[in-house]
């Protein structure tokens, strides 16, 4: 966890299973926390919502191998003084390259037929978000959004 | 919740009612209820996604799946009145210049 991050509000820090009803309940439960943040509108409620499920249907299947023993790492944290919002999910796994994938896609172009469900997961997450970014390992991504721009 | 409704038949192909939400929870039962919904693709599907509230990556990779289906079989899929966060994941992905997108009143 950066110190900036630690700055701000934290929303929700928690590490649950690889499991896909946890998963969805678990985004409930987030959502239902940013109630508390002002102004978050229906269409960014939505957009988090996505984002939120890419990045751990991600962290499940890739990142986590689909191994039930395998935790996730999802913390979310609001910096009211900038309304940023981060969302960090953090996988068990041995990490890849998360950066690959989203530019096998850029380079794929308008191939949407062929995108495999990772990559177009990933490159959604891009789309809806301000900012990405990866560890070196690759078990770990955080985004940012810039609640005001959207 | 997520419930699919298979409709009746019109000129442009079976109408497929999509309710609810498509999540990683209710996906597998998204595309078993849809595969067994297109049967043997002997004519055009119409995927009526008005009352689809949420779909993220693996729904719409389902309804890849299914379009490769259809198009082997001569056939294609229609994706009609999603709302607009729903149609917004289509523009993304690219997915709008694949599928038939229609707005119906």
């Amino acid at each position: 966890m950066s110190v900036k991050q630690k700055e701000g509000i934290k929303i929700y820090s928690e590490m649950i299973s690889s499991d896909a009803f946890e998963v969805c309940r678990q985004v409930k439960v987030i959502l239902g926390r940013l109630e508390r943040v002002p102004g978050i509108d229906a269409d960014q409620q939505f957009d988090i919502r996505v984002i939120l499920s890419e990045l751990l249907q991600n962290a499940i299947r890739h990142g986590n191998a689909n191994d039930s023993n395998k935790k996730v790492l999802i913390d979310v944290w609001y910096h009211d003084d900038s309304r940023i919002l981060s969302i960090c999910v953090t996988d068990q796994g041995q990490g890849f390259d998360v950066k690959r994938i989203i530019e096998c896609r850029e380079k794929s172009g308008c191939d949407a037929l062929a995108m495999d469900e990772s990559g177009r997961g990933l490159y959604i997450v891009q789309s809806l978000c301000d900012d990405i970014q990866f560890n070196p390992v690759g078990n770990a991504i955080t985004v940012r959004m810039w609640l005001d721009s959207h | 919740m997520f419930e699919l409704v298979v409709g009746s038949s019109e000129d442009s192909g079976k109408v497929i009612l999509l309710r609810g939400e498509i999540d990683i929870y209710s996906a597998p039962d998204f595309k078993d209820s849809l595969f067994q919904a297109m049967g043997d693709c002997s004519e055009d599907i119409v995927l009526d996604c008005s009352e689809l509230s949420y779909i993220d990556s693996m729904g719409l990779g389902i309804m890849v799946a299914a379009l490769k289906r259809a198009r082997q079989n001569d056939r294609n899929i229609r994706i009609r009145n999603p709302k607009p966060n729903v149609k917004k994941l289509f523009r993304i992905t690219g997915l709008d210049k694949v599928f038939i997108v229609e707005e119906l009143k």
